[in-house]
């Protein structure tokens, strides 16, 4: 499926993370915001970090809490995008 | 990237200034004096067709594209005397209008933006609390739900338009507050004035834009239908800091044509009036500021349209946005400063309105999320680990 989460982009997501969350081990479906592990910058943060990584165009639409929730939230935004974009973006 | 303005643009700018010439701020100085709203250049700019600039057709508005849009509002605040009147029309569209073009739905378009663009409506941003202004997630305004709707209970203050709106954007708490903090407890709502327990309670008198009224709204158990919900409940801190970023930079448009007026007007003065037997300009100590005023006005126009174009193509833009809220808002402030020295005393004196000049500009750095807390954000955006996101490691 071209809008299914691949492994690789899971490790670059965790890389990303992990210099918001300082070590703090978190799941893939551990919700972030609940947590407090993170903010609300962080959606913007992370939105122009897939814009650099992925070379995608991102749109305020995008900033939507749901799309960051968790590591597994983000890794299918991240494919949804690559998707609309024709897989390998 | 580098944005021209097109022919178009530019006829669009040469019609604006020659309306906001004529017909605005005939009494900016008496208006000022009296911190009076003006109702009839409020009516000549809805006839204009100004208040519905960004706002599509179909709903009343002239379909103007974001960067044409900075462009009409830039010509604007070039044109008109009265940056008062212009900060209301930035608040009723960067405040109001603007969440309803975001995140309204097609009822609640229909509902508000003919009003809103006809000029029958006015529009306010109803945001800060006396305890809770950068720090938008203290806020402790509640919304309870009461049967279909809700119930709203707590003040905002320093409510721009606030004593003249009809109608306010806000935010309140919904669900259970154990945990404040939370950014999924904030719900975006639209409040008319003419709800029961809508108090607008005082106007605050201030230095500066003082044709813009700015007050205090209480609500006091106000009902509000879940018709008036923006946005899903819950998800008002999303609506907010996605629509935070076109307040931060298009407010300032006009920041950039007051930029361009007071140059103008510092460079006539440099050439006409003479001491020691040759003008002023003719001293370095005068020339070296109006060039740092030239320099400051094209990197904010160059910041500006950036963000212009960004919004344009759709595209994400808090980080330029916000760079362009802190040089504009400063920039003006130092050109507005040193529009005073240079015209000595007549920049000092009322009646040469150099000195509102500089008083209008004073709350730039303040309004529309503080420098300071922007400096942070921009930090934090670029990667510092900072107060907003904690701090120190855990």
């Amino acid at each position: 499926m071209a809008d299914a989460p691949t492994d690789e982009d899971k490790v670059l997501i965790r890389d990303f993370l992990d210099g918001h969350v300082h070590g703090v081990v978190v799941e893939d479906d551990e919700d972030l915001f609940a947590s407090g592990l993170v903010n609300s910058l962080f959606a913007v943060q992370l939105v122009m970090w897939v814009e650099r990584t992925y070379g995608l165009r991102a749109s305020g639409e995008d900033l939507d809490f749901a799309n960051f929730r968790s590591i597994d939230a983000i890794a299918g935004f991240v494919a949804r995008k690559k998707a609309l974009v024709g897989g390998d973006a | 990237m580098i944005v021209e303005p097109s022919p178009e643009q530019l006829a669009l700018r040469r019609e604006i200034i020659a309306f906001a010439r004529t017909e605005l701020g005939r009494d900016a100085a008496g208006a000022d004096r009296e911190a009076r709203f003006p109702r009839e250049d409020w009516r000549r700019c809805a006839d204009f067709g100004v208040l519905g600039w960004p706002v599509p057709e179909e709903y009343g508005g002239r379909g103007f594209d974001p960067l044409t849009t900075v462009m009409a509002l830039e010509a604007l605040g070039y044109a008109c005397p009265d940056n008062g009147l212009v900060f209301a029309v930035d608040n009723h569209l960067w405040g109001c209008v603007i969440y309803l073009l975001l995140h309204g739905t097609e009822e609640q378009k229909r509902r508000f933006l003919p009003g809103l663009c006809d000029g029958t409506l006015v529009g306010a941003h109803a945001l800060s609390e006396p305890e809770a202004g950068s720090d938008v997630l203290g806020m402790t305004t509640t919304a309870e739900r009461d049967g279909d709707g809700y119930r709203l209970t707590g003040t905002k203050c320093f409510i721009s338009n606030g004593p003249v709106a009809d109608v306010f954007v806000t935010l309140a708490r919904t669900g259970t507050a154990t945990d404040p903090g939370r950014q999924d407890r904030l719900s975006a709502f639209l409040v008319t004035a003419d709800l029961p327990g809508v108090i607008k309670k005082r106007e605050l008198p201030k230095m500066g834009l003082r044709t813009t009224p700015m007050g205090v709204v209480e609500f006091d158990g106000t009902p509000v239908p879940a018709a008036n919900l923006l946005g899903r409940e819950g998800t008002g801190y999303p609506v907010f800091s996605s629509t935070i970023e076109w307040e931060r930079s298009f407010m300032f448009a006009s920041k950039v044509g007051a930029m361009e007026r007071l140059l103008e007007t510092c460079v006539r003065h440099a050439n006409t009036r003479r001491q020691f037997g040759r003008t002023l300009g003719s001293h370095q100590a005068v020339s070296h500021p109006i060039a740092d005023m030239k320099i400051r006005l094209d990197l904010a126009k160059l910041l500006l349209y950036r963000v212009g174009w960004l919004k344009r193509e759709g595209r994400i833009a808090l980080q330029e946005a916000t760079m362009a809220k802190i040089f504009i808002s400063e920039g003006l402030v130092d050109t507005a400063r040193a529009a005073v020295e240079l015209h000595g005393a007549r920049g000092y004196l009322e009646e040469y309105g150099i000195e509102r000049e500089l008083r209008d500009a004073l709350g730039g750095p303040i309004y529309a999320g503080a420098n300071a807390v922007q400096r942070g954000i921009l930090a934090e955006l670029i990667g510092v680990r900072g107060a907003l996101s904690g701090g120190e490691p855990r």
